[in-house]
C-alpha cells in the first residue's frame, strides 16, 4: 500500500468517525431563506424582462419607466418581500390606465421618500409628465405588463401560502416605514 | 443514504429546469434539500448561528442570479457549495483573526441548533460541544477542506478544483485536519 492509499483509508477512516459524531444536517427553518428567495424570484425576473436587452415585447420607454418607478420605491424605503410584492401590485393596478394612473400610484411615494429618493421621484415624475403617448404605443405595452404582473402577484401569493393576492389598503404613510 | 441520493438526484434535472424558469416551488425544493446542510457548514466553520443563517440565505440568493449559467456538467451541490465556499473565504477574510478563531464560538448555541439524530444523551451533545473549539482551531483551509467533504460530500477531485489546489494536497489536508480532531477529541479532558 503506497502513502497516497494508506491516507485514503485514513480519511475514510476519520471521515466515518466524523460522520458517526455530526450529522450532515444540521435543523433551520427554511422559511426566512424562502422568503428571501421570493425577492430575489422578482428582482431577477425583473432584470430579465424588463432590461434593455431583453429580447421580445416591451419596448425601452416601457422598460424604463417601470425601472425608473422601482428604484424610486427602492430610494423611498420601500424594501422587504412584502413590500416588493406592493410594488408588484401598484404598478400592475397603475400601470393599465396608463401614463396618468402610474403617476397618481407613484404620488405617494414621492410624497413620503427620503430627501434623496424624493429628487430622484420629483425627475421621475417630471419625466412622465413630459411624455406624449400620442400613438398610445405606451398604452398597449403597459396593458401586456399589467397581465403579467397579475399572472406573477398570483405566483408571489402562492409562494406565501395565500389563495390569490389581494392588493393591500393601507396609508401612503406607511410606506416611509423601514424594512418590514 | 446512496439510495435516498440517487432518488433526489433522478428528479434533480427536472428541479433545475424549472429553477432556470424561475419557478419559486423549484427554489423551495433546492432550499428545503440544501438548507440544513449549508448550514451546518457555516455553522462549522464560523462558529456563529446568526452569521451562519445569513450565508445560508445568501447563498440562494446567488443561486437565483447565477442559476442561468449553471451548466448541468458536474454535480448541482458541487456548484452550490462552491458557492457557499466563496462566501465563507470572504468572510474569513473580513473578519479580524480573533473573530475568525474564537475557539468559544458555537459553545452558547442551543441544542436544538446542533447536529440532528445523533442521539438524545447529554453525553453525546457534549462530544459535539466540544468539536467546535476544535474545529476552530484548524488551519482555514484544513477546516474548509474537512467540512465541504462532510457537508458537502464534495469529491477531491471537486473541492481541488474550486480550490485550485493539487489533489494531493487537498487530500492530505482531510487527512491532517481529520487526525488532529481525532487527536484532540480523543485526549483526555
Amino acid at each position: 500500500m503506497n502513502d497516497s492509499e494508506r491516507q485514503r483509508e485514513e480519511v475514510d477512516c476519520g471521515e466515518q468517525w466524523l460522520a458517526g459524531l455530526c450529522e450532515r444536517s444540521a435543523e433551520i427553518d427554511p422559511a426566512r431563506i424562502k422568503r428571501a428567495v421570493r425577492v430575489a424570484i422578482e428582482e431577477q425576473w425583473l432584470a430579465r424582462n424588463l432590461s434593455p436587452d431583453a429580447p421580445a415585447g416591451l419596448s425601452r420607454r416601457a422598460r424604463h419607466a417601470v425601472r425608473e418607478a422601482l428604484a424610486v420605491a427602492s430610494r423611498a424605503g420601500v424594501r422587504g418581500h412584502r413590500r416588493v410584492v406592493r410594488v408588484w401590485a401598484w404598478i400592475g393596478g397603475g400601470l393599465a390606465a396608463a401614463a396618468a394612473v402610474v403617476l397618481t400610484v407613484f404620488g405617494p411615494w414621492r410624497m413620503a421618500a427620503t430627501s434623496d429618493g424624493d429628487e430622484a421621484s420629483t425627475s421621475f415624475v417630471s419625466a412622465f409628465e413630459e411624455f406624449k403617448d400620442e400613438e398610445e404605443e405606451l398604452d398597449q405595452e403597459l396593458s401586456q405588463l399589467r397581465a403579467a404582473f397579475s399572472d406573477f402577484d398570483q405566483t408571489v401569493a402562492k409562494g406565501w401560502g395565500e389563495e390569490s393576492w389581494e392588493e393591500p389598503v393601507e396609508k401612503a404613510s406607511d410606506l416611509t416605514e423601514d424594512g418590514v | 443514504m446512496r439510495g435516498e441520493r440517487s432518488v433526489i438526484a433522478h428528479d434533480w434535472a427536472e428541479v433545475i429546469r424549472r429553477a432556470k424558469e424561475l419557478d419559486a416551488e423549484a427554489f423551495d425544493e433546492i432550499v428545503d434539500a440544501y438548507a440544513g446542510r449549508l448550514y451546518g457548514f457555516f455553522h462549522r466553520m464560523l462558529g456563529r448561528r446568526e452569521e451562519a443563517e445569513d450565508l445560508v440565505q445568501e447563498v440562494f440568493v446567488r443561486v437565483v442570479k447565477s442559476i442561468p449559467e449553471y451548466r448541468e456538467e458536474g454535480r448541482f451541490e458541487a456548484w452550490l457549495f462552491r458557492i457557499a465556499g466563496n462566501l465563507v473565504r470572504d468572510r474569513l477574510r473580513r473578519s479580524t483573526a480573533g473573530d475568525a478563531g474564537d475557539p468559544q464560538a458555537g459553545m452558547s448555541d442551543p441544542p436544538s441548533d446542533r447536529a440532528k439524530g445523533v442521539g438524545d444523551g447529554l453525553e453525546r451533545r457534549e462530544e459535539i460541544d466540544r468539536l467546535q473549539p476544535f474545529l476552530a482551531k484548524l488551519p482555514s483551509v484544513e477546516r474548509e477542506a474537512v467540512l465541504m467533504r462532510h457537508y458537502g460530500e464534495l469529491s477531491f477531485a471537486e473541492i481541488a478544483e474550486y480550490t485550485a489546489a493539487p489533489l494531493g494536497t487537498v487530500l492530505s489536508r482531510v487527512h491532517r485536519g481529520l487526525a488532529k480532531l481525532r487527536e484532540w477529541m480523543e485526549s483526555p479532558r
